[in-house]
């Protein structure tokens, strides 16, 4: 019942804690940010060139706030991922796309973060910028209800991107982090 | 002594059923502490987001999202011999019995020893909770749907003289010719998947070919008599769901109604839902005159240069007036751009162009909204003949307003935006090519165009949604399902664009705000903008 079934297999997924197939993969990927002005959950306005280019390594993933199925165990999993990269020297920044600003607005989202107790940033925008960014990460499979979980990660400068496609646990995904990003 | 034992251990389940209810939908075990669990195998997660109904649903029936499936986990796919029969997530296992069900619930392993994903989460549940849950878990799912029958769906639709006549009639013959029809398509489908029967799906696709009876329920008298009729009706013969419906500004009387009976409720013609989009049993076209004021509020507070003139609302003092002049305030509160200021006019008055000339030279606004009766609306026009101080902007809405009954001088029309969120049809083309095709060929075309659409829509939604659930016919299943299946639909080209998702309960979000150009009906829209508020 995994996104990935025999598709290649992370040498983390071997850290599973319970026997069940490995739900996820990573890869390496380059993706062309689009030059698009989303906004915040504070209302504000923010280029999301300029925020994920900063002097921080980041973390992206994709979620709706009406979304109750895998979408909280996304932003669970963040949660936690922060805690295990506390002692981590480059402090990472978190950023969630909401996959639909139709319904998703700041105050959605705002409402969504304090439910959470997550303190990162999360975007959403007109739709048609929106579906750019998403396209841009290959994250949109023609419908919400079709979300994939993805997780992407990047230091700071670099070119490319950490995918991980599919669910994983917080701690496999620090193990991922930590080797990956800098 | 046997039958005292009974009623003792029924009654304790009756409590512990509604704390494993609470529990199942909150994520709160008794003396309301949230329940706490692991998921992904290092991930806590506690209360509402632990609770099972976000991924298992309401029905119980489950859920399939992105390449995930949450399982059904209803009395009969948990307990019944032959999971085959239950829902569309189910595997083939042994039954579970509480034991199992506890260790699943509480380890991940399933009845026949599989490790469950690890989605799934491993909950710490002391053992009261765990026994009021795995109480209700035998009885989610296990009782029939009010109002289907081994042959038949009963579904009603609700009308009142509040409507106008023109939605009322356009409403209930629709319905009347699409049930017609559909029963009639049903005999060819029943002789058909007979011949099949011996194929694997065959029977399935037998049990979910019933007959849809419709019944039209008519509201009399005013609407503080309604809730009386309705329990009438619904005691009477309870249908499995509303089909959409037309009772005017009241309709927030029968949204009370469906959510109290857990009656899901189908997309009624109405712009005037109501208030809190709080409930989980009716899905609405649209937010109506509260969508079209927040878009309004939107354009004069966003969309210009000079949004800091002033503002003049006149508003019919009626319940839709009123509504959208709440709303209004509210939006324009939050931007506070320009000085407002707000003007009820009685809904039995036809103010003359004095009054109105008068009003516009006291206020002298740079932006008029106009949410009033067409005979006023129309008088208001007369002010055009005084141009020099007619304001820049004048803005009507669709909810109040169709541009096609009324006339106006062009100095008037050049300054007019409408708000409008029906979709535009390309130049000369119709917007519903589909539904007024449908309507043609049933002779209907002399239906009131948009509810006429609009109740065509609730049919297909509805047959639709029912096809998917196969025989499963369980009034929230039928709800997720739509939940699903309206999001961005190629259904109906009624909206531009139709979302919706778990607890969404509007379909159109946004409006286009057009401008008037001169020729007929909707041809006279021009697009000159798309507005999300
Ligand atoms: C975050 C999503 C999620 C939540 C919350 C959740 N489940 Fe599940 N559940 C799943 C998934 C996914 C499966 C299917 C696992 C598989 O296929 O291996 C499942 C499977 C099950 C099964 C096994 C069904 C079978 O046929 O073997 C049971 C029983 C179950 N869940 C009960 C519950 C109960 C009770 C709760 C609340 C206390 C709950 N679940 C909460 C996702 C969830």
């Amino acid at each position: 019942m995994s996104a990935q079934t025999s598709a290649a297999v992370d040498e983390h997924a071997a850290h599973r804690e319970m026997a069940a197939a490995p739900s996820y993969r990573v890869s390496r990927a380059e993706y062309a940010v689009p030059d698009i002005v989303l906004t915040d959950e504070q209302g504000q306005v923010v280029d999301l060139h300029t925020l994920l280019s900063g002097d921080r390594p980041v973390a992206v993933n994709f979620i709706f706030t009406s979304c109750t199925t895998i979408c909280p165990v996304m932003t669970a999993t963040m949660l936690q991922l922060q805690r295990e990269l506390v002692k981590e020297p480059a402090k990472p920044m978190f950023v969630s796309i909401s996959i639909d600003p139709d319904y998703d607005s700041a105050t959605m989202l705002s409402a969504y973060a304090k439910r959470f107790g997550a303190d990162w940033t999360f975007l959403t925008g007109e739709r048609a910028d929106v579906l750019k960014v998403l396209q841009a990460f290959s994250a949109w499979r023609g419908s919400k209800n079709n979300h994939a979980a993805i997780t992407l990660f990047r230091s700071v400068g670099a070119d490319h991107w950490t995918r991980v496609e599919g669910l994983a646990s917080a701690r496999q995904l620090a193990e991922i982090w930590k080797k990956n990003v800098s | 002594m046997l039958v005292c034992t009974a009623a003792v251990a029924h009654a304790a389940s009756v409590d512990s059923v509604a704390a494993g209810r609470r529990l199942y939908l909150e994520g709160l075990g008794q003396g309301g502490n949230p329940i706490v669990a692991t998921v992904q195998g290092d991930v806590a997660v506690t209360g509402a987001t632990a609770a099972c109904v976000g991924c298992h649903k309401r029905s119980g029936l489950g859920v399939s999202e992105g390449g995930q499936r949450a399982l059904a986990v209803t009395g009969p796919a948990l307990f019944g011999s032959d999971t085959s029969r239950v829902g569309n997530l189910t595997r083939s296992r042994t039954a579970y019995t509480d034991a199992t069900l506890a260790r699943a619930i509480s380890q991940g392993i399933a009845a026949d020893g599989q490790i469950l994903d690890p989605l799934m989460p491993r909950y710490r549940l002391n053992a009261e909770d765990m026994r009021a849950l795995i109480a209700f878990l035998h009885r989610l799912g296990a009782e029939p749907a009010p109002g289907v029958n081994e042959n038949e769906l009963e579904l009603a639709t609700i009308v009142s003289a509040e409507a106008p006549p023109g939605e009322r009639e356009a409403v209930t013959t629709v319905l009347r010719r699409f049930v017609e029809m559909k029963n009639g398509g049903t005999r060819q489908e029943e002789k058909r998947a007979a011949a099949s029967r011996r194929h694997a799906y065959g029977e399935k696709h037998v049990r979910a070919f019933r007959k849809w009876k419709l019944s039209v329920w008519t509201l009399d008298g005013p609407a503080s008599g309604w809730p009386a009729q309705l329990e009438a009706r619904y005691g009477g013969r309870p249908p499995f769901a509303i089909i959409s419906g037309a009772t005017g500004p009241d309709w927030p009387v029968v949204h009370e109604f469906c959510e109290r009976h857990e009656l899901p409720c189908i997309l009624p013609v109405t712009d005037l839902p109501a208030e809190s989009a709080a409930g989980n049993y009716t899905v609405y076209l649209s937010a109506g005159v509260r969508l079209d004021a927040r878009i309004t509020a939107r354009s004069i507070t966003k969309g210009y240069d000079d949004v800091d003139g002033r503002i003049l609302l006149l508003y019919v003092d009626d319940q839709r007036g009123r509504a959208a002049q709440r709303a209004f305030l509210e939006a324009w509160l939050e931007a506070r751009r320009g000085s407002l200021t707000m003007r009820a006019i009685d809904p039995g008055s036809t103010p003359t162009y004095k009054d109105w000339k008068d009003v516009i030279h006291r206020e002298r606004p740079d932006v008029l909204v106009a949410w009033l009766l067409p005979p006023q609306l129309q008088s208001l026009t007369s002010i055009a003949s005084s141009a020099g101080t007619l304001p820049r902007r004048i803005y009507t809405a669709a909810s109040f307003t169709d541009w096609s009954s009324i006339h106006a001088l062009p100095i008037f029309e050049q300054r007019v935006l409408h708000v409008y969120p029906y979709s535009l049809g390309a130049a000369g083309l119709s917007p519903f090519p589909r539904e007024e095709a449908w309507l043609r060929s049933q002779e209907l075309a002399d239906l009131e165009r948009i509810p006429a659409v609009e109740a065509l829509f609730a049919c297909h939604a509805i047959g639709e949604a029912m096809a998917d659930m196969a025989d499963n016919y369980s009034r929230d299943y039928l709800i997720e399902t739509l939940e699903h299946m309206l999001d961005g639909t190629a259904m109906t080209t009624i909206f531009p664009v139709t979302t919706l998702g778990t607890g969404q309960r509007f379909l159109a979000k946004g409006a286009y705000v057009v401008k008037l150009a001169p020729g007929q009906g909707t041809a006279r829209y021009l697009n000159s903008g798309w507005i999300q508020p």
